[in-house]
C-alpha cells in the first residue's frame, strides 16, 4: 500500500507540470492585449506607460522565462501577484472555502438521494416507483441544468422568496441550497442509474442466495451484503465526480454570485489574468489527483479483492 | 462534464485514473462479431430501442434537411425577421411564435437542429477514430507506448475541463462548427481511450489472437483483424452516450458565450439569447430546451439500450 | 419612455433629508444599539456596482464613477441639475487666454486623516499619475499639460517627476499651463482622476490603492478592497467642507453584471441596483415608482473602417445608414429604453441635441438607389462589436436589416472582446463596421465631438481626419464664452456629420431601481446613484 501511494504521488508530478504548462500557454497565446487590458481597455497607452506595465507584469519576457519564474514561485508557495495587483494567495484563500462548500454540499445532495432512488427503484423492481424514478432520473438527464438554474433562481429566490438567490450572505446551507441542487441534477442521474444496476447485479448474485437459504432477515441481507458490495463502484463514480464538480462550478457560481473559484476562473479568463488562472487550475488540478487517490484508496478498502498491484 | 456518463457497468470498467495496471476485474470477454448481429437483431424488434431509435433518426433527418421540416407551417425561412414581429407568442403559422429579432422561432429551433446535431456527431466521430488509435496501440503493445499514453491521459483526466474548453475557445476569434467540434473531442479522448484499452487488453490474451500470433501474422494485421473488432463493441455502444454530453456541453459553452456565436443558429446561441429576455418572453426559452432536451433524451436512452443490450450479464 | 426624476435643489433637500432622518431615528433608535461608525442618524443602505468598481482606488487608476465621486472631490464638481460645472475645491478658476490657468483654493477643505488639501496635493497626485514608470492607466489624460513628455519619453527613464505645466504658487494657488487652449478645462477638472492625494498616500502607493484617504463626503471603512471580498463599506466623512452625505453608512456590493445586481435586488439583498437590457423593461413594469431612468451621455454608432476602400464612397456609407431602422431596434430590443439618434450628440449634454445626421432617417428604397449608384456590393461583409449582450443583440438586428433591406447576403458579425476590438481598429485590421459605444468624458458637446472626430483622440476608430473639424474645434477651445464654444461646437460636429465617418444609431438610456425606504434617489452624470444625496427614510 505505501509503494503503492508513493507511485500514485510521483505519478502526480508529471501530470501537474503538464496541465500546468498546457494551462499557462493557452492562456499566453490567448489573443488581446494584457497591457491594454491592465491600463484599462479604452484608455491610451502610451510608450512610457506601456514599458511600465510591462516591467512590472514581466511580460517583456520571451514565454519560458516568464514560466520558469512562475513556476519556481509555485515550488516555494507563492501563488504570486494576478494582474490587478492581487495576491492570488488571498484571492483562493477567500473563493476556496465557498466552492469546497458548494461542492461538498452538491456532492452530499447527488450521493444520498441518488443512492437512496437507486436503492428503492432496485427492490422495487419493475413496479410503478421503479419506472417513476427512471423516467424522473432521465428526463433530469436532458435538461441543461443552467436552465433549471435560472428557473429556480427565479422561482424559488423572487417569486416565492423562499430561499436566498445571489451571493453567501445567508451563510451555510441557506445560500447553498438552490445552487446546490441545482448542480447536483447533473450527476445524480448516473448515481441513481449506476447504484440500480449494481444493486440488481448484487441481488442476482449467489451470496445473496445463500444467505436467504440460511434464513436471515431480507432487510439485513439488503443492507450488510448488498449495499456493501454494491456500493463500491457507486463510490468510485462519486469520487470522480468530486474531482469534476471542483472544476464545474463556474456556470452555477456566476449565475448565483457565489464568490468561489468557479467565478473567479470565469472572470479571470475574461481579462486574461494569466496568474489568477493559473494558479486557481493548478489548485483545482492537485485536488482532482488527491481525491482520485483517496477514491482508489478507498476502493481497495471496501473491495478486499482487489489488491492494488 | 464529458465524463462518467461514458462508464459501463462496474465490471467492466476500472475504476479511477491512474489504477491503469491492474485491471478491476478481469472483464468479461467480448461479444464476437457474430454475436453482435444477432443481438443487434433482436434489438429492432423491442420498442426500448424502437422508440428512441427512431427519434434519433428523425432528429438526424432534421439535421440534414431542415429546409424540408421547416416549411411545415408555411414560414421556412429562418432569416426572414421584421423587429415588428419582435417577441410576440406563438399563432397561426407561427407555431413556436417570433424571437426577439422577429424571426420565425419554429424554423430557427429547427435549423439549430443542425449544427447541434453536427458537432455531436463530429466530434463523437473524431473522438472514436482516436480512441480506436490510441487505445488499441495502448492496449496491445504495452511497455513504453502504453506507459506514454496512459500518462498523457493523465494530464487530460487531471485538467478540469471547463475551464481548459473555455480558454482554448478563447483562443480562436471565430467558433465554427469544426472548431468547437475540435475542442470539445481534445477534452473527450481520454474518456473512450481508456475503455478502448480496457477492452483491448482483454482480448489480447485471447486464444484466436494467440493462435494468429502462432502463425506469423504482422501486429497491424492482428490488430486491424481481429483485435478491434472484437474490442470495440463497448467503445461503439458509448458513442450514443457520448453523443447526447456532447451536445450538452456544446450547450453549456456557447450559453457563457465561448461556443458558437450569432448568425450561427444553434440551441445554444438560442439559450444564451433568451437568458436576457425570458422574463418577458418565456417561449424563447422554453422551445430551444424542449427541443434540446428531448434530443439528448433520444440520444441517452439509444445508448442506454445498447449498452444493456450488450452487456453479457444482463442477457 | 423617459423619465427626468424630480429633483429638489441639492443643498435645501440634502439638509431636510438629514434633518428628517434624524428626527426618524432618535425616535425609533435603540441607546447602545446603534454602530459605532454612524454618527448623529442617517441610516444605512446598500448599492451594487460592477465589481471594476473595486478594483482600485488611486486616482489614475481608478477610473471615474460614482463611488469614486463619493470618496473625491475635485477642484471643481459637476452640478446635477443644470449640468454646468461648479467650484469645489477651487475658489476661482482664471485664464485669459484658455491656455494658461490660475487656481486658487478653498480654505478648511481637508483629508479624511486631517490633513489640509493644499495646491499642493493636487499637484503631487497630478505628478504621480502623469509620471509614466508609475504605470497608471489613466496617464493619458494629461497629455495636454505643458511638460507631459518629458515624463514620457518614448524609451528609457524620465529625467523628471514633476509636469513643468504644473506650478504651486503656495498653499491656496496653483499654476497650469497646457499645451493648448481648452475652454472646458474646468469641465475636465470636475473627473476624480483630477483628485489631490495626502502626503500619506506616498508612503505606500499600492496600500493607498486598496484603502485610500480622500477628500469627499464618505470614507472608505477598513480594510477598504480585500482580495476577493465582493463589498467594502464607507462611513460618513464629518470632517467633509461640502455639504455632507445623507446616509451614515453605505455598503458597497460588487456583481458581475447588471443582470445579478438587479436579480439580488428582486430578492431584497441590495438597495440599490444599475438595470439595463431587458430588465429596464421588467423594472418599469413590476418597480415603476421605484426607478429612475436618464439618458446616457454618449451615443451607440455604427462607424465605418474609412481605410477600406470598399468604404471610400460616401454614398455606401449613406445608404448603410439609411438601411437602419432605428426606431424598431429601440422599441423592440431595448423595451422603447432609448432614443433613435438624429444627431451625433444627444440632448442631454449640454450644447447637443441638433439634428445633424442627414441620413439616419429609415428609407430603404433611398438606401438601395444609393448603394446601387455607388457600384453595388460585392464580396463579402462583416459587422463588429464589443461583448456585450445588448450590443450585440442590436446588431444582429442591424445585420438583418442591412440583409433585407440592401440585399448584402454574405453578412455575418463577430463579438470582440474590448481591449481586441481597439486594438485591431487602432492598427486598421477590421474590415467591416462597427458598433460601440462612447460616452462623454465631462457633460459638454465638446467632450464627445472631440473624442469622436479629433484626429488624435484614441476613441476616434473610424481614423476620421478633416482639417476643417480640427480647425473649427479649436476655435471652441479658444473661444472666451460658453455660448460661443457651444456654438462653434456645433459647427464642427456639422461639418463631421456632413462626411459621415460614422452613422449614430441611438442615445441609451439608464435605469437604477430603488428599495422604497431610500429617497432621492438621482442618477449622477456617469450613470450611477450619486451616493452622497440618497437618504434612507
Amino acid at each position: 500500500m505505501a509503494g503503492y501511494l508513493l507511485r500514485r504521488a510521483l505519478m502526480m508530478i508529471p501530470v501537474l507540470l503538464g496541465t500546468t504548462l498546457v494551462i499557462y500557454a493557452a492562456v499566453y497565446a490567448l489573443p488581446g492585449n494584457p497591457v491594454q487590458s491592465l491600463a484599462g481597455a479604452n484608455n491610451v497607452v502610451p510608450p512610457s506607460v506601456a514599458h511600465a506595465i510591462e516591467a512590472k507584469y514581466h511580460l517583456d519576457q520571451p514565454f519560458f522565462v516568464q514560466y520558469w519564474d512562475y513556476l519556481s514561485a509555485l515550488l516555494h508557495g507563492d501563488f504570486g501577484v494576478d494582474l490587478n495587483g492581487n495576491s492570488v494567495a488571498s484571492i483562493i484563500s477567500v473563493g476556496w472555502p465557498v466552492t469546497v462548500r458548494l461542492a461538498l454540499t452538491t456532492w452530499v445532495l447527488e450521493g444520498v438521494v441518488g443512492i437512496a432512488l437507486g436503492l428503492l427503484a432496485a427492490v422495487r423492481r419493475g413496479k410503478t416507483i421503479d419506472v417513476a424514478i427512471l423516467a424522473g432520473t432521465t428526463a433530469v438527464l436532458g435538461v441543461p441544468y443552467f436552465i433549471t438554474a435560472y428557473v429556480a433562481q427565479i422561482v424559488l429566490g423572487v417569486k416565492l422568496g423562499w430561499l436566498p438567490v445571489s451571493g453567501v450572505t445567508a451563510g451555510w446551507p441557506l445560500s447553498y441550497i438552490v445552487p446546490a441542487g441545482c448542480l447536483a441534477l447533473f450527476g445524480l442521474p448516473e448515481i441513481s442509474r449506476l447504484t440500480r444496476a449494481s444493486v440488481l447485479d448484487n441481488l442476482r448474485a449467489d451470496y445473496v442466495d445463500t444467505a436467504v437459504a440460511k434464513g436471515l432477515a431480507p432487510r439485513r441481507i439488503l443492507v450488510r451484503h448488498v449495499l456493501r458490495n454494491s456500493l463500491i463502484p457507486v463510490v468510485s463514480m462519486l469520487g470522480v465526480n468530486l474531482g469534476y464538480l471542483l472544476g464545474g462550478t463556474i456556470l452555477i457560481e456566476g449565475i448565483f454570485n457565489l464568490p468561489g473559484l468557479g467565478y473567479q476562473i470565469y472572470h479571470g479568463i475574461n481579462q486574461h489574468n494569466g496568474p489568477l488562472v493559473v494558479g486557481i487550475s493548478t489548485l483545482l488540478v492537485l485536488a482532482f489527483l488527491l481525491v482520485n487517490l483517496i477514491v482508489d484508496v478507498l476502493y481497495g478498502v471496501l473491495d478486499p479483492r482487489i489488491r492494488l498491484a | 462534464m464529458l465524463s462518467h456518463r461514458g462508464q459501463l457497468e462496474p465490471a467492466a470498467s476500472s475504476p479511477a485514473p491512474g489504477a491503469s495496471a491492474a485491471p478491476a476485474a478481469e472483464p468479461d470477454p467480448p461479444l464476437g462479431v457474430p454475436q453482435r448481429f444477432s443481438v443487434l437483431r433482436e434489438l429492432l424488434h423491442t420498442p426500448r430501442f424502437l422508440l428512441p431509435g427512431a427519434l434519433v433518426v428523425l432528429l438526424c433527418l432534421i439535421a440534414g434537411f431542415p429546409q424540408a421540416f421547416a416549411g411545415w407551417f408555411g414560414h421556412g425561412d429562418p432569416t426572414v425577421c421584421s423587429l415588428a414581429d419582435s417577441g410576440l407568442g406563438p399563432r397561426s403559422g407561427h407555431p413556436f411564435g417570433f424571437d426577439i429579432q422577429g424571426c420565425d422561432l419554429y424554423s430557427n429551433v429547427i435549423y439549430g437542429t443542425r449544427n447541434s446535431i453536427s458537432i455531436g456527431l463530429l466530434t463523437t466521430a473524431l473522438t472514436l477514430l482516436v480512441a480506436l488509435v490510441l487505445g488499441s496501440l495502448s492496449g496491445y503493445c504495452g511497455g513504453l507506448v502504453d506507459g506514454l499514453i496512459s500518462r498523457v491521459m493523465d494530464v487530460f483526466f487531471g485538467f478540469p475541463t471547463l475551464v481548459g474548453m473555455i480558454v482554448i475557445l478563447e483562443m480562436f476569434t471565430v467558433h465554427s462548427v469544426v472548431s468547437v467540434s475540435l475542442v470539445l473531442t481534445f477534452f473527450s479522448w481520454p474518456i473512450l481511450t481508456r475503455v478502448m484499452r480496457s477492452s483491448v487488453l482483454a482480448s489480447r490474451n485471447l486464444d484466436y489472437v494467440a493462435a494468429a500470433r502462432e502463425l506469423g501474422s504482422g501486429p497491424v494485421r492482428i490488430l486491424v483483424r481481429h483485435v478491434i473488432p472484437n474490442s470495440i463493441t463497448p467503445v461503439a455502444v458509448l458513442a450514443s452516450l457520448n453523443i447526447a454530453s456532447v451536445i450538452t456541453a456544446e450547450s453549456a459553452l456557447t450559453f457563457l458565450g465561448v461556443g458558437l456565436q450569432a448568425p450561427s443558429i444553434s440551441w445554444g446561441v438560442q439559450l444564451n439569447t433568451a437568458q436576457q429576455y425570458f422574463t418577458t418572453h418565456l417561449n424563447l426559452l422554453l422551445f430551444p430546451a424542449l427541443f434540446l432536451s428531448v434530443t439528448v433524451l433520444g440520444f441517452v436512452l439509444l445508448g442506454d439500450c445498447l449498452r444493456d443490450a450488450f452487456d453479457p450479464e444482463l442477457r | 419612455m423617459r423619465t427626468i426624476p424630480a429633483r429638489s435643489n441639492l443643498l435645501r433637500g440634502a439638509g431636510a433629508a438629514v434633518g428628517a432622518s434624524c428626527l426618524l431615528l432618535a425616535t425609533t433608535s435603540c441607546s447602545g444599539g446603534a454602530p459605532a461608525a454612524a454618527s448623529q442618524g442617517g441610516g444605512s443602505f446598500s448599492v451594487g456596482v460592477p465589481t471594476s468598481y473595486l478594483q482600485h482606488f488611486l486616482p489614475g487608476q481608478a477610473g471615474d464613477s460614482g463611488l469614486d465621486e463619493a470618496i473625491w472631490t475635485g477642484l471643481t464638481t459637476l452640478d446635477q441639475q443644470t449640468g454646468k460645472v461648479v467650484n469645489a475645491v477651487a475658489q476661482s478658476l482664471q485664464t485669459t487666454d484658455q491656455q494658461h490657468w490660475t487656481i486658487t483654493l478653498k480654505s478648511g477643505w481637508t483629508f479624511q486623516n486631517g490633513e489640509p488639501v493644499t495646491a499642493q496635493s493636487f499637484a503631487d497626485s497630478w505628478n504621480a499619475t502623469a509620471y509614466g514608470p508609475n504605470a497608471m492607466g489613466f496617464n493619458y489624460l494629461f497629455s495636454n499639460f505643458q511638460g507631459y513628455d518629458a515624463l514620457n519619453p518614448a524609451k528609457g527613464t524620465p529625467t523628471t517627476n514633476k509636469l513643468s505645466g504644473v506650478t504651486v504658487v503656495d498653499a491656496h494657488t496653483l499654476k497650469v499651463s497646457l499645451t493648448a487652449p481648452l475652454s472646458t478645462f474646468p469641465y475636465v477638472l470636475a473627473g476624480t482622476t483630477f483628485a489631490p492625494m495626502p502626503k500619506a498616500a506616498f508612503t505606500n502607493l499600492s496600500a493607498f490603492d486598496k484603502q485610500p484617504i480622500g477628500d469627499g463626503p464618505y470614507q472608505v471603512a477598513a480594510p477598504g478592497i480585500a482580495n476577493g471580498a465582493q463589498q467594502l463599506t464607507l462611513n460618513r466623512y464629518k470632517g467633509y467642507a461640502g455639504t455632507k452625505g445623507n446616509a451614515a453608512t453605505i455598503t458597497v456590493k460588487a456583481y458581475e453584471t447588471d443582470s445579478t445586481a438587479f436579480t439580488s435586488f428582486q430578492a431584497g439583498a441590495v438597495d440599490i441596483a444599475t438595470v439595463s437590457g431587458n430588465d429596464l423593461t421588467q423594472a418599469s413594469g413590476a418597480y415603476h415608482s421605484q426607478l429612475v431612468t436618464a439618458s446616457q451621455p454618449g451615443v451607440d454608432y455604427f462607424g465605418f473602417p474609412l481605410w477600406d476602400k470598399q468604404f471610400a464612397d460616401p454614398r455606401v456609407r449613406e445608404a448603410f445608414s439609411m438601411a437602419i431602422d432605428r426606431a424598431s431596434i429601440v422599441k423592440a430590443l431595448l423595451g422603447g429604453f432609448g432614443d433613435p439618434a438624429t444627431g451625433v450628440v444627444p440632448t442631454s449634454l449640454p450644447g447637443g441635441g441638433q439634428a445633424d445626421c442627414g441620413s439616419c432617417s429609415y428609407n430603404p428604397a433611398k438606401a438601395r438607389q444609393l448603394l446601387a449608384e455607388a457600384g453595388g456590393w460585392s464580396g463579402p461583409l462583416t459587422l463588429y462589436t464589443k461583448q456585450d449582450a445588448t450590443t450585440q443583440t442590436v446588431l444582429q438586428a442591424i445585420l438583418d436589416q442591412l440583409r433585407t433591406n440592401l440585399g448584402i447576403t454574405d453578412i455575418t458579425l463577430q463579438a470582440q472582446s474590448l481591449d481586441q476590438i481597439y486594438t485591431n481598429l487602432g492598427a486598421h485590421k477590421l474590415d467591416g463596421p462597427f458598433l460601440l459605444y462612447t460616452g462623454a468624458d465631462y457633460p459638454n458637446a465638446y467632450s464627445l465631438a472631440d473624442e469622436l472626430f479629433s484626429a488624435d483622440s484614441a476613441t476616434n476608430v473610424t481614423g476620421y481626419n478633416s482639417p476643417a473639424f480640427t480647425n473649427l474645434l479649436s476655435q471652441a477651445a479658444s473661444a472666451g464664452t460658453d455660448s460661443q464654444a457651444t456654438s462653434l461646437v456645433q459647427q464642427a460636429t456639422r461639418t463631421a456629420m456632413n462626411d459621415l465617418p460614422l452613422t449614430p444609431v441611438y442615445h441609451p438610456v439608464t435605469g437604477l431601481v430603488h428599495a422604497t425606504r431610500l429617497s432621492n434617489v438621482t442618477i449622477d452624470y456617469l450613470g450611477d446613484a450619486d451616493l452622497a444625496a440618497v437618504s434612507v427614510n
